[in-house]
């Protein structure tokens, strides 16, 4: 088990620049997460540190080891394909076996290895199966069990839960989680899905056309989002753009264009500058509330959620989506006032 | 000075980022088929453009000239009426008219292009747009024409239109009376028609292919938007199809140009004499051993028109690929065929169908018949032909040759067809389309070209020693044979191959590499399992086709008889009545009867579809 260091990667297919200037710094057994929207150049990355491309310039190193451009064989990662790549000529047993004959390890070792990890992903008895025969989630545990056995430096997970049901997807990615804690392994997973992110990360890479855009826990890209691609990307927010007008410890108000919002300011600025507003819909209380930011709109549309409705409001011209309980009597076109914490509204740069 | 220096970085930085990419296996892969186009395809190639544009030791178009200003090669004003009314005889005699070598080729092409490709499109709208009682028996007649079995079929068809008694006038104009008059085919007409015959389920199965191939949804969407019947037809069906018909068409009108099965067996009519593929031939015999430039340019302008016409076509047909993506493909809901439909397919398409699976059915009778000369039908049947063919040592020779070279083509063809399909399916560098195209261009290239342009090769590069051709006394034409049969008949297993590996995702590998295995072994352990139904079904086609192979055999096999295959004996059967048609009739059974295990083998055991190649 390793530290993996990505320094300055940057990759071109032809004319398309995949990753652009791309470091990175995961720590021995940590698990991190590659989040992005499809051709974000996550998969790219994944498969540039296992190997299976290379980078037109940068450099990977594991640990003190410089592997740039070792050929995909002599990496010692191991790798969960999206499709599996299970071999369907091979049976379960054969499948997870390959990596440890290649690695020419007596069969008696073999045997007791595979029995072990299959066990840690409960596919005992399945070992005479062919990967036709198995359902979704068996192929996904044989293709973790196979890419587990060979004891790799680093794990890498290219949306490895994406081709399974939603229920389904939940229980395998507690899981990867538990196999990962137990194992300690350093683990890379690469997912479009910002809920598995959250929920199964150490630490987070928010990934856009080749470049992070924020590198950080859960909680921090959560509540903190550097930047507009960020907070649209994790989770719902709000945004409004508007000059900022007054600054006071760290706290600005910003002119929206009719009304007034209060909240926090992430960097420097100076009274004047363009800015954006953002603050996520469960942050707004619904009612009349003591406190900043007491604004009201009128009820566009209501979309029952489950738990909650999202009610999305006009106010002065604006959109502006709040999280309200389901026991409220909304209707559309009813005027409803609400307020936001200005500790949960963030100010950050119109430029990025 | 400068710029070339950067020009060099770049090359340098780029050939040392490709060797990334790379492995002794992969280098392999990429080098052999590589050197071997090189060495056995372009260079003889090359070598007879050296001979056809050289004049009294310098460059010149002289040869190329003399062809065409030659009233014997091009006649715009035509000699002879193509057809004629014989009232002594109650007569029609269809024979073509002279309008000299290159004219006639390209007119014989042409004819034989636009009949094939006509029937085609309706056999294909047929079977893959509507549903019958029968359709099955009549999809497997249309393709018994593809059963191998040169020049005795044509020589069937010949029989069958023998003025006096000939099948089809015993059964149109004596028996039935549909016909007033007897039919008399030959000369170009002949040629045409057993072409016709021979090579429509070519064109029939590239469209077939294209058709089924399209999403049923496109058609649906156009019906939905109110074209129907004929209008769907001619609004979406048929430019859907675009890239079958022509790839299609495009092989036939080279196949046409290239044959010399029909020419010489033919040979008895004098215009049958006038064809470009019959010329290089024939004057290629009389003048053995010189190097004659009018040949070279005679075949030099056949290589020329089909690879023009290769290359045109499969950038057609690649600009074209409609693939539309395959996510659930629904079945299609087929038409049932009303009364009108049924009377069409039973009175006009079965009979038609019916008249072109005869030639096979002759050459079978034939096999076993004791005499047929003067008589509609067989005097009398006997195993004797078929038994001779293996007890007689002279006859047993040339069947025992032609296994022996296809078996070693075999290991060369598989080596040969795994790298080209690896390469181009599994690495992304400038360069590797042209492996691809090297390696599928010889279904396309004219096998008297390939054999001529040997000749010469071997004749100059290896001179006096047993692969020289013309070193009458040592000659030994097994290695030339080989590399020769190989190279033309690579395109079968290739595809079959290709089409393998493209089956198996690319991670399944890159899980083997990933997992330590080094390429060789993620081949040999993950590819080469999955691709094993492919690979011997693309061998075991490349090895009919081996067998059957006339060109090369003709003209190079033939130079010492004791190493000469199959098709030799059959060639001088019909051309100078040595030997007997009804061996050779025997021989071509063989063949049929081994390409049909073939086709049940692939069909049954391996699952494959057999499919005839197009472009």
């Amino acid at each position: 088990m390793v530290s993996v260091g990505i320094f300055n990667i940057t990759k071109r297919f032809g004319d398309v620049i995949a990753l652009d200037n791309v470091s990175l710094d995961i720590g021995d057994g940590e698990l991190f997460t590659l989040l992005g929207p499809s051709g974000c150049g996550k998969t790219t990355l994944l498969r540039i540190i296992a190997g299976l491309e290379f980078p037109d310039s940068g450099k990977i190193v594991f640990g003190d080891r410089d592997v740039t451009y070792l050929k995909a064989s002599r990496r010692n990662t191991a790798m969960v394909f999206q499709n599996y790549a299970l071999w369907p000529h091979m049976t379960v047993y054969e499948n997870v076996a390959f990596g440890l004959e290649i690695r020419k390890y007596p069969k008696d070792e073999i045997r007791r290895r595979v029995h072990d990890i299959l066990r840690l992903v409960k596919l005992e008895g399945m070992e005479k199966r062919f990967p036709g025969q198995l359902s979704g989630g068996q192929q996904q545990r044989v293709a973790l069990a196979r890419a587990l056995v060979v004891e790799p430096d680093v794990l890498l997970l290219d949306e490895p839960l994406s081709n399974l049901d939603a229920k389904l997807r939940v229980e395998m990615r507690e899981e990867v989680r538990r196999i990962q804690r137990e194992t300690g392994i350093t683990t890379i997973y690469v997912t479009h899905d910002q809920e598995e992110a959250l929920t199964i990360s150490d630490r987070i890479a928010v990934m856009n056309k080749g470049r992070v855009q924020q590198v950080g826990t859960p909680i921090e890209i959560y509540r903190s989002p550097k930047n507009e691609f960020v907070a649209t990307f994790i989770g719902k927010s709000t945004i409004l753009r508007g000059v900022l007008k007054k600054i006071v410890d760290g706290y600005g108000v910003v002119d929206i264009g009719g009304f007034e919002v209060l909240g926090r300011l992430e960097s420097r600025f100076r009274v004047g500058d363009k800015v954006t507003v953002i603050f996520r819909p469960e942050d707004c209380r619904v009612g009349e509330i003591d406190g900043y930011n007491k604004l009201e709109g009128i009820i566009e549309s209501i979309m029952f959620i489950g738990s909650y409705f999202h009610i999305r409001l006009n106010v002065n011209g604006k959109d502006i989506l709040i999280l309200a309980d389901v026991d409220g009597d909304f209707k559309e076109g009813m005027p409803l006032k609400f307020s936001i914490d200005p500790d949960e509204v963030m100010i950050i740069s119109s430029k990025d | 000075m400068k710029v070339d220096r950067s020009l060099l970085d770049e090359l340098g930085e780029r050939i040392s980022r490709a060797r990334l990419y790379l492995d002794p296996v992969t280098i392999f892969f990429l080098s052999f088929p590589t050197f071997t186009f090189i060495l056995f395809l372009i260079t003889p190639l090359i070598g007879m453009l050296g001979i056809a544009f050289v004049y009294k030791g310098a460059p010149s178009l002289e040869w190329f000239i003399r062809i065409f200003t030659s009233e014997y090669y091009i006649n715009l004003q035509g000699r002879g009426e193509p057809w004629y009314y014989d009232e002594k005889f109650n007569m029609l005699v269809i024979t073509g008219s002279d309008y000299g070598v290159i004219l006639n080729s390209l007119i014989v092409a042409s004819i034989v292009t636009i009949v094939t490709t006509i029937w085609g499109i309706i056999l294909a709208i047929l079977f893959s747009r509507y549903s019958f009682r029968g359709k099955d028996f009549l999809r497997i007649l249309s393709m018994v024409p593809l059963l191998l079995s040169p020049f005795v079929n044509a020589l069937v068809i010949k029989k069958m239109f023998n003025p006096y008694n000939g099948f089809i006038n015993w059964l149109l104009h004596d028996t039935l009376g549909i016909l007033p008059f007897r039919l008399y085919i030959d000369g170009l007409a002949g040629i045409a028609l057993t072409q016709i015959i021979t090579y429509y389920p070519i064109v029939a199965l590239n469209i077939l292919s294209s058709m089924l191939n399209i999403d049923s949804t496109l058609e649906e969407q156009g019906v939905n938007m109110g074209a129907e019947g004929f209008t769907l037809l001619r609004k979406i069906t048929i430019p859907l199809s675009y890239p079958g018909i022509m790839s299609g068409a495009t092989l036939v009108f080279i196949f046409s140009l290239e044959d010399l099965t029909a020419p010489i067996v033919f040979h008895g009519h004098p215009l049958a004499k006038k064809l470009i593929s019959f010329q290089i031939y024939t004057k290629f015999i009389s003048e053995t051993g010189l190097r004659s430039p009018e040949i070279a340019a005679l075949a030099v302008f056949l290589l020329f028109i089909a690879l023009t016409f290769f290359i045109l076509i499969r950038n057609y047909v690649s600009l074209r690929s409609y693939a539309s993506i395959p996510r659930g493909r629904m079945l299609r809901k087929l038409n049932r065929l009303g009364v009108k439909g049924y009377l069409v397919v039973y009175t006009v398409i079965f009979p038609i169908l019916l008249f072109t699976s005869f030639p096979q059915i002759g050459v079978v009778l034939l096999a076993f018949s004791t005499r047929w000369v003067n008589t509609v039908f067989p005097e009398g049947y006997t195993l004797a032909n078929v038994i001779e063919v293996f007890s007689n040592p002279d006859v047993f020779k040339y069947l025992r040759n032609s296994v022996m070279y296809a078996s070693l083509a075999l290991l060369f063809i598989f080596i040969l067809a795994l790298s080209a399909a690896y390469v181009t399916n599994r690495l992304r560098f400038r360069g590797v389309s042209s492996i691809d195209l090297l390696s599928t261009s010889p279904i396309a290239l004219p096998g008297i070209v390939i054999a001529i342009s040997y000749f010469y090769f071997y004749a100059t590069l290896f001179r006096d020693t047993i692969l020289d051709p013309t070193n009458v006394l040592f000659f030994n034409p097994l290695p030339v044979l080989i590399i020769g049969y190989s190279i033309r008949r690579l395109p079968f297993a290739l595809r079959a191959i290709y089409a393998g590996i493209q089956q198996v995702h690319v991670n399944l590998e890159e899980a083997s590499l990933n997992m330590g295995a080094g390429r060789f072994h993620t081949i040999k352990k993950i590819l080469l399992p999955l691709v094993s139904p492919n690979v011997l079904s693309g061998l075991l086609i490349s090895f009919i086709y081996v067998v059957g192979e006339v060109s090369i055999s003709i003209i190079i096999g033939i130079l010492n008889m004791d190493y000469a295959p199959l098709t030799v004996y059959m060639r001088d059967v019909m051309l100078s009545a040595v030997g007997s048609q009804y061996i050779a009739a025997a021989l071509g059974f063989i063949l049929m009867s081994m390409q049909l295990t073939v086709i049940i083998i692939i069909t049954l055991v391996f699952k494959q579809r057999y499919a005839y190649i197009g472009i």
